[in-house]
């Protein structure tokens, strides 16, 4: 099951597909989902709806509990419902989001209906070189607060940070490298570039913007496809604003074995 | 007025008095009376009437968590109901004391916390109200970019407890977005703290909470996102053929990926009511010219007249040449504004709408709060308004607003925006006047209206409500909405207030809800 609604940008989905076939269908229409699973393209929608998957482009699309905007659950018990797509309510708990992460406790997803988006029209990638992680984790701040919103964000410290900036032949020393990756229209990312580097003007942040089809094979390739990301949450939420993994309170844990012995 | 004197006992009243102290509780007539009703319209109406609501016990003002914790206890042993009270500004009666008991007042827990400008993050007491909150936060260098029409009048507590969305909501999110952490004191009477699990695993209590309408427990404190100032804002006023025109350029905008913190559409009552302003000056002759004495009748002795024949009136407003407005507003980076600006207003061109220039939107943003308290001039007009606000997708848009309208049209005068918009689909807010009867007719009328509204916008696949919450007023449609997902909640209520004392008869019929009171 595939269906696109292009007025509202919603794609229906049997969540059993996975996200890289997921993502080549909506490719051919010119779009995205804006989901990059860390646990990898292969995975199935329904383990990412499940588990609640970090999404590595979550500062520009948001995680998988915003993509969603509604679909047909089943609890375990078997009560079957359809929650209506809608991009906002306030009828109470959020019933997506609170079935969404539970890893089937409240639910599993049947079908599901998620926030598609046009391709973007321009992709830049920046490197920025800042004197320690602070100050780099500094850049980040601005950006974000700016409400400037990669596709993904990096900081590299010494070592790994000069392994990338020689594989793209520059020639720099740096403590550590910011790379990040712009999406979107061609004139708003332009006016991002402009906009990062002048927010930073005062530090004196050195800027590359790698455009070679060569040297941007390279970043999405070590940067992206290849990443090995699994604690990219954990290394990353800070920047969004948002707690990295924490563990489960008390108060989860309690619901969560009621939930077991009294299931939905 | 004869009030029933509340049904207490000594020692119950001891148990209080031991928690709160003498100055933390009330038993007079006058607090009970005020504190019987919300902002809802109904509740005016009645009282119009000299007709009561049903009125509290007691209203108690905890001052920290540990005193409510205490309170929870209380009322579990002596099964009195407990109703949170925040600003008192929902209006779908939430916090009418359906079977009496506790109204708790949250106000006197109105500390912010922290601010933590690394992350970003601002920790406050849950009875802050919204407007100290952001004005706090903006002495630091910060705002919450929450701005509903009521943030002189609403709490912290009640934004996430209704679910509340801003008017800067596509920029900075709705109260979802914005909440981390919670803490809880459940109708069990355990405190539970709820952490951020976004984009990782593990139940998200966050969203359990938001929305639940004091019905599971009280908020006490929350973790909140926040954001540095923005250094610039800019404003723009456009004018669309008609509401068509109109939607199809704020989809367009929204699905663009552009962020502009304000984008209000006004159908042409409402653009006309709108451009009644007298700062208004971006305006067309032929608006002027029919906003004045539309605005006179609204404030007027002879609006009983014109609300008597809707049928008739109705109609011609709907068609008249105003057009449709469109303001917004964009914040952030100069470099950023400007280039969003540029964008939009190609987008809107290509669909022929007229560039009024900035004023509409510094006008719109100088008003951005008084608009909504012009209600009560209205009830000594002999007329009574509401507004019922929902939502849907894109593709449903049209038909939602033609067929609201349609269903209410012919029993009162309606008027819609288009008040938050995303990639997905928007919000309508609709506001209806009807002419006020005596209390049996204005109350069936009232219900009347709503129904015809909520139907008509179930029947069209929206959703009930996009920010002012459920309450009393709309929890008979609730059911329909949730359809088998209401099993859910159902499990969460069984678990959180397993003795049934927390604000009963609201967000959704309980089989089991009790109605004796005793304590
Ligand atoms: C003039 C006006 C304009 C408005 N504009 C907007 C707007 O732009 N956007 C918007 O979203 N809403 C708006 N509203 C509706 C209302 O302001 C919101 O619903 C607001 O969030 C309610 O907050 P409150 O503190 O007044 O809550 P209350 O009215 O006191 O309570 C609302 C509900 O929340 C519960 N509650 C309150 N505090 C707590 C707590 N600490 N813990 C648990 N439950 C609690 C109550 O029991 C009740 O069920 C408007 C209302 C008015 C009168």
């Amino acid at each position: 099951m595939f269906h696109l609604h292009k007025i509202s940008l919603i794609a229906v989905v049997d969540p059993e597909m996975r996200v890289i076939d997921y993502e080549q269908k909506l490719n051919a229409e010119g779009l995205t989902s804006g989901y990059r699973p860390v646990t990898g393209m292969q995975t199935p929608l329904s383990a990412c709806l499940a588990e609640r998957t970090a999404n590595l482009f979550f500062l520009k699309y948001g995680g998988i509990e915003e993509l969603c905007v509604g679909g047909a659950v089943v609890t375990p018990q078997g009560v079957a419902f359809p929650i209506k797509d809608y991009p906002r309510a306030a009828t109470g708990c959020d019933l997506r989001r609170v079935v969404i992460g539970s890893r089937g406790l409240l639910g599993q997803f049947r079908e599901g209906s998620l926030k598609v988006f046009p391709l973007p029209e321009a992709l830049v990638w920046g490197l920025a070189l800042f004197e320690g992680p602070e100050a780099a984790l500094e850049g980040v701040r601005r950006m974000v607060g700016s409400f400037i919103r990669p596709l993904f964000v990096r900081i590299m410290e010494e070592k790994e940070g000069s392994g990338l900036l020689r594989s793209l032949n520059l020639s720099e020393e740096a403590k550590v490298v910011l790379a990040f990756k712009l999406g979107g229209l061609k004139g708003m990312v332009e006016a991002e570039r402009e906009a990062v580097m002048k927010l930073n003007e005062a530090d004196n942040v050195l800027f590359h913007w790698p455009v070679r089809p060569a040297e941007v094979e390279v970043l999405d390739q070590t940067l992206i496809v290849r990443e090995p990301c699994l604690d990219f949450w954990t290394k990353y939420a800070p920047l969004a604003g948002r707690n990295p993994a924490s563990p489960a309170t008390d108060g989860e844990e309690a619901l969560k074995k009621y939930l077991r012995e009294n299931p939905c | 007025m004869q009030f029933e004197p509340p049904k207490l006992k000594k020692h119950f009243l001891d148990h209080l008095e031991a928690i709160v102290g003498p100055d933390g509780y009330s038993v007079k007539n006058l607090d009970r009376f005020n504190y019987s009703r919300d902002s809802n319209f109904k509740s005016t109406i009645r009282i119009h009437h000299s007709a009561l609501e049903p009125l509290p016990d007691v209203i108690v003002w905890p001052k920290d968590t540990r005193q409510l914790q205490a309170l929870v206890r209380l009322a579990i042993r002596t099964k009195m109901p407990m109703i949170p009270f925040g600003g008192g500004s929902g209006v779908c009666g939430g916090t009418i004391a359906e079977t009496g008991g506790m109204i708790v007042d949250m106000k006197k827990m109105y500390r912010l916390l922290k601010v933590d400008s690394a992350n970003l993050l601002a920790t406050a007491e849950a009875g802050i109200m919204g407007y100290t909150l952001e004005k706090e936060l903006q002495r630091k260098g910060y705002t919450l970019g929450h701005f509903p029409s009521s943030i002189l009048c609403a709490s912290l507590g009640g934004y996430l407890a209704a679910r509340s969305a801003g008017q800067n909501s596509t920029r900075y999110g709705k109260i979802e977005d914005m909440v981390r952490e919670l803490e809880v004191v459940t109708g069990q009477g355990e405190i539970v703290q709820t952490r951020d699990v976004e984009n990782g695993d593990g139940l998200d209590l966050n969203q359990i909470f938001t929305g639940s309408e004091g019905t599971l427990g009280f908020i006490t404190r929350a973790v909140l996102k926040i954001y540095p100032l923005a250094p610039c804002q800019a404003f723009r006023g456009l004018r669309f053929k008609n509401m068509k025109t109109g939607i199809e350029a704020v989809r367009r905008i929204m699905q663009t990926g552009l962020k502009p913190s304000v984008v209000r559409l006004y159908d042409e009552i409402d653009t006309l009511l709108f451009m009644g302003y007298k700062k208004n000056k971006g305006i067309t002759e032929v608006v002027k010219g029919l906003a004045s004495p539309l605005k006179k009748l609204f404030m007027s002795t002879s609006l009983w007249g014109a609300l008597s024949a809707p049928k008739l009136v109705s109609p011609v407003l709907q068609h008249l040449p105003t057009g449709c407005l469109l303001i917004l507003m964009h914040e952030g980076v100069e470099r950023l504004v400007r280039e969003e600006q540029k964008i939009i207003m190609e987008i809107c061109r290509d669909l022929g709408a007229e560039d009024l220039g900035e004023e509409p939107g510094r006008v719109w943003h100088e008003h951005r709060y008084s608009v909504s308290y012009k209600a009560s001039p209205l009830f000594h007009s002999g007329a009574f308004i509401d507004t019922i606000e929902v939502a849907t997708t894109w593709d449903k848009m049209e038909a939602l607003y033609s067929a609201m309208l349609k269903a209410m049209s012919s029993h009162c005068l309606v008027m819609a925006h288009l008040s938050h918009a995303y990639p997905e689909g928007g919000s309508f807010y609709f506001t209806f006047l009807a002419s006020l009867g005596g209390l049996k007719k204005s109350e069936a009328l009232y219900d009347l209206i709503w129904d015809k509204g909520i139907t008509a916008c179930q029947e069209t696949g929206g959703v009930i409500s996009h920010h002012h919450g459920v309450g009393r007023l709309k929890k008979k449609y609730v059911d329909r909405e949730w359809g088998g997902g209401a099993a859910l909640y159902r499990r969460f209520k069984d678990y959180y207030d397993p003795h049934g004392i927390m604000n009963p008869g609201k967000l959704i019929e309980l089989k089991r809800e009790k109605k004796e009171k005793v304590a």
